[in-house]
């Protein structure tokens, strides 16, 4: 996972969020691994920066176990790449997956408590 | 599998696609086109290592690792052309002992009944209160069985007997059974050529009718297909050929050749006497033993309540085809199964340390290995990889091995003792059997070469580097050998107790307790016809003139008649009777025996002591006082009491008439295999005679030079009439305890390459560590040790190994032969002197094997062993 700590508010990610996140974008169609690394940047507002260099090792472990399905295709802007798209037992993992990590967020808050005020 | 990955080129495109795409993006958003390749790149991060991390993945990357570390181990295995011929000697003797030990319990235990389902065949015994196990039935009770037991697809029944071939070509004898209809049908099995029995072909009058087997087809009737339909002479009578069995087909014995229908007399099938039936049954595929068992044991009840007379406390027993097998071959061909696996174990240690004494050297490269980023994995896979080539070329020789030993010990065991293993023909160096020397080669592989791949990857750079410079000898690796070759020692101590023991057991059988005396002894069968010899006083007359005749050859001092030979391989008839007066404590109302029919001197001809009463005489013949002689331990168990002359018994049959018993005999052993020599009653022939008797003679000079007279004045009786099997006494024996003498010579065989291996693996590492420690020991002679001192030191050495290994080993061997003696009979008694002897030869091999290194030791020149380094 993203090993990188940066010194603004960008976050690492946890161990196991990436592949969530990568199903998750699939959700709205194929997409080649430039486009879902781009997607999940821009959808968490650019806090979440994914390192290109671990994301094709979560796609390899991803479509070995059958969760995403790869085809060559071509992009808009006409370049060969190779496009993943979510299987069904992918899009079953998902939900599971989802509902866990809400498990674990809501968890995780209980624990932590309420934000403490600053002053 | 590894085939449907991706390949390498297919990522590179990928990644280079990403790069493109992401650089067209940083374009549009503004950077300048050179930078934004730059920029792409530097977004995805290490390329090589993401290119690394993709092939590592991927399964033909773990391919290319094993066919590199082969390649790698086959180099380094050329460079120590010694070692390898070493190991793989070691471990084709292992191999090689397992191999040839397995291809019999393969055919004789595994592959011996070879039918369908054959988890469902089962046979049905019957028990008496008494536990005894009767091995066949009562005709009455099997044909209760058949038509009230709903759990069985078919159930059939089989009657041993002996028929002659007649017809245009010289009579012969040959073995054979009746079967019941559905005999073929319950082994699922059909003829060769030809049909099975129909059912009416079990009434009189139909039973015209042969199978014969496919050996008999071959030499008798020259493989004629059109023999099927065509009338055979058999037991003189015309018989209807309807089938020919397959060549491999030997049920219920090796050597059966002919099979007829069996047809039960009306008596017969109302008989709960006599006990002459063995069965075979399918069960249908739901219905476990069990179950069948229990189907059973409800008839058994019925019938004690409607037979009180007879089936009083007699139950049924259902047992699998497969456990019945081999009921006396298995626990030794599980014995020397065991002792073939420690003697594998044995090789292995051996191995493994020559391995490490290999791998001590190579610590270095080791460790430079993992220093340049091989994970321990690797390591252990490279090394791995060179034990496993080291025992599949193991194997290989030792199959080899295995295929000389096959053929040995096949030809040491007689053939007429073939006729009684089921199984025999199969035992060859097959698939299955060499497919377990693979696995047992690939397993010993893993097994000596975890302990040196593990040493060899754990070597830390640092350490490896500085620490033993050439030598490399830490204090971890020499008690890595040290323990290896204690293990060994204890190994071959026990293997080699066993192997005395069995050795000594049998021995021991064969000089103590037969209880008669077979040297100079001729024997030969004679089975006088049915046509010419139809009733019992016919039989009488041609056995007494035989004997007189027999007797009548000068060179005989005596000749006598009996129905079966003791300690030969048949089994005797089994009577049961009723005592007269019970003795008190004696359960049900029957009682089983071993019967032998005898002449009147047969005590003479074996020189059996009759201890008590009298033997019988020509007196005792028909129309007489019916009378027996019984056994000791038949008046012991049967009689109660210390004088059993003039009490009565009476035997199962509807003539039967009470019996007085007029002599004891000394117990004779009539089965080796049992521990105690069982109950034997001895009836006079003249008073029911047999169909077929044994002619025994004792001769003055070589039994055999006076066969041909003998044979001549037989001739004289009857001229058609052929004398079966002749041969001396001691060769029946023999054909009964040849596979008790495979079994003792192939546990000396194991235990003398246990020892020495054993006593090799201790020279190997006592002399390594002899030449690790040369410039110790040159230290130690320049600062004033003698030589004497230094001999001493290393023998030292090796004898606390030794002591180690022989006290583990007599303990561990103490166990081992309680469990055993526990499995088999026939073993010596532990005691100390043997124990004693085998420690005392263990050790001193042992101390002759460190004498040599020690004595290298004492010769070190300490200014050349300072030079050398």
């Amino acid at each position: 996972m993203s090993t990188r700590s940066n010194p603004d508010d960008r976050v690492t990610l946890l161990q196991g969020t990436l592949d969530l996140l990568i199903l998750r974008t699939l959700l709205h169609g194929a997409e080649h691994g430039q486009g879902i690394a781009r997607a999940i940047q821009k959808q968490s507002e650019d806090v979440l920066l994914v390192d290109h260099g671990t994301l094709y090792p979560a796609l390899q472990r991803l479509e070995a176990r059958g969760w995403i399905k790869p085809q060559w295709g071509t992009s808009e802007n006409n370049r060969r790449a190779r496009f993943y798209e979510l299987t069904k037992t992918g899009r079953a993992q998902l939900v599971r997956e989802r509902s866990q990590w809400r498990q674990l967020v809501t968890a995780m808050a209980r624990v932590l408590g309420p934000e403490p005020t600053e002053g | 599998m590894w085939l449907g990955r991706r390949r390498q080129e297919d990522f590179a495109q990928e990644v280079e696609a990403h790069l493109e795409l992401e650089a067209d993006q940083l374009r549009a958003e503004g950077l300048a086109p050179e930078d934004a390749h730059a920029a792409a790149r530097r977004a995805f991060g290490n390329l090589t290592s993401a290119k690394e991390r993709f092939y590592e993945a991927s399964r033909i990357a773990w391919l290319d690792q094993v066919v590199q570390d082969i390649r790698y181990a086959v180099r380094r295995l050329r460079k120590s052309p010694a070692f390898v011929a070493a190991a793989v000697l070691v471990l084709a003797l292992g191999t090689g002992a397992n191999t040839a030990v397995f291809s019999f319990v393969n055919g004789l235990l595994l592959r011996s009944l070879p039918f369908s389902d054959l988890d469902r065949l089962v046979t049905v015994r019957e028990s008496n209160t008494q536990g005894f196990k009767l091995p066949m039935a009562a005709p009455g009770d099997f044909v209760d069985w058949r038509a009230q037991a709903p759990g069985f697809e078919s159930l059939a029944g089989y009657v041993f007997r002996d028929y002659s071939l007649g017809g245009g070509k010289e009579p012969e004898g040959a073995f054979g059974v009746q079967v019941s209809a559905r005999f073929f049908e319950a082994l699922g099995v059909r003829p060769a050529l030809g049909r099975a029995f129909l059912p009416e072909e079990e009434t009189a009058g139909r039973n015209r009718v042969v199978i014969i087997s496919h050996r008999l087809w071959v030499r008798r009737f020259g493989s004629d297909r059109n023999m099927v339909g065509r009338t055979i002479v058999v037991d003189e009578t015309p018989h209807v050929l309807v089938g020919v069995m397959a060549q491999d087909f030997e049920f219920p014995f090796p050597g059966v050749e002919i099979w007829s229908p069996l047809s039960l007399t009306d008596a017969e099938r109302t008989d709960r006497r006599e006990h002459f039936v063995v069965t075979v049954g399918r069960l249908k595929p739901e219905v476990s033993i069990n179950q069948a068992r229990a189907e059973l044991s409800a008839v058994a009840r019925r019938l004690e309540i409607e037979h009180p007379l007879t089936n009083s406390g007699r139950g049924v027993e259902v047992v699998a085809l497969r456990d019945q097998q081999g009921d006396f071959t298995r626990p030794f061909l599980v014995l020397m199964q065991a002792a073939a696996i420690l003697v594998l174990l044995i090789a292995c240690a051996n191995v493994a340390n020559l391995q490490l004494a290999n791998a001590a050297s190579r610590r270095k490269e080791m460790a430079l290995r993992a220093a340049l980023g091989a994970t321990q994995g690797r390591l252990v896979r490279l090394m791995l990889a060179e034990s496993l080539l080291l025992s599949l070329a193991g194997g290989a020789v030792g199959a080899a091995f295995a295929d000389w030993g096959i053929r040995l010990l096949k030809s040491g065991v007689p053939k007429e003792t073939t006729r009684y293993l089921m199984g025999w023909s199969q035992i060859s160096l097959d698939w299955t059997v060499l497919g377990f020397a693979l696995a047992a080669s690939v397993v010993s592989g893993i097994v000596f070469g975890l302990s040196a791949a593990l040493r060899a990857s754990q070597s830390q750079l640092s350490v490896a580097m500085k620490e033993g410079g050439a030598t490399g000898q830490t204090p971890g690796m020499s008690r890595l050998r040290h323990l290896l070759a204690a293990s060994e020692v204890v190994l071959a101590v026990v293997i080699v107790i066993c192997a005395a023991q069995t050795v000594k057991g049998f021995h021991g059988l064969l000089d103590v307790h037969q209880g008669f005396s077979p040297q100079k002894v001729l024997t030969t069968r004679l089975v006088p016809p049915r046509r010419h010899y139809p009733k019992p006083a016919d039989l009488a007359r041609f056995y007494d003139l035989a004997l007189r005749a027999a007797a009548s050859v000068p060179g005989v001092s005596s000749a006598a008649a009996v129905s079966n030979l003791p300690g030969g391989l048949r089994y005797n008839f089994t009577e049961t009777f009723e005592p007269e007066n019970p003795a008190p404590g004696l359960p049900g109302q029957e009682a089983s025996t071993e019967a032998q029919y005898i002449s009147a001197d047969y005590f003479r001809t074996f020189a059996i002591p009759v201890t008590q009463g009298r033997p019988f005489t020509l007196r005792d013949a028909s129309g007489a006082l019916p009378v027996a002689v019984v056994s000791e331990a038949f008046a012991r168990r049967y009689l109660g009491g210390p004088d059993p002359i003039g009490k009565r018994i009476r035997l199962a049959g509807s003539r039967e008439t009470w019996r007085t018993i007029v002599g004891v005999a000394a117990d004779v052993r009539q089965n080796w295999f049992e521990r105690e020599p069982g109950p034997m009653l001895y009836l006079p022939y003249k008073q029911s005679p047999n169909r077929q008797m044994y002619l025994v003679v004792r001769t003055s000079g070589d039994p055999m030079s006076l066969l041909p007279a003998i044979r001549e004045e037989i001739r004289k009786i009857d001229s058609n009439l052929p004398l079966f099997d002749p041969k001396p006494m001691p060769e029946v024996i023999e054909e009964a305890i040849a596979g008790m003498r495979t079994a003792a010579g192939v546990m000396a065989a194991f235990g003398a390459i246990s020892l020495v291996l054993a006593v090799l693996g201790i020279y190997g590492v006592m002399s390594y560590g002899v030449a690790q420690r040369r410039r110790e020991f040159g230290i130690r002679m320049a600062l004033g040790a003698s030589r004497m001192g230094v001999l001493r030191l290393v023998i030292r050495q090796g004898s606390i190994l030794a002591s180690v290994g022989i006290g583990v080993g007599l303990v561990a061997a103490l166990v081992v032969t309680r469990l055993m003696s526990a499995l088999l009979y026939g073993l010596s008694s532990t005691n100390l002197a043997l124990l004693g002897s085998i420690a005392a030869i263990v050790a001193v091999t042992i101390l002759i094997a460190c004498y040599i290194p020690a004595r290298a030791a004492a010769r070190v020149d300490p200014i050349t062993a300072l030079r050398h380094e």
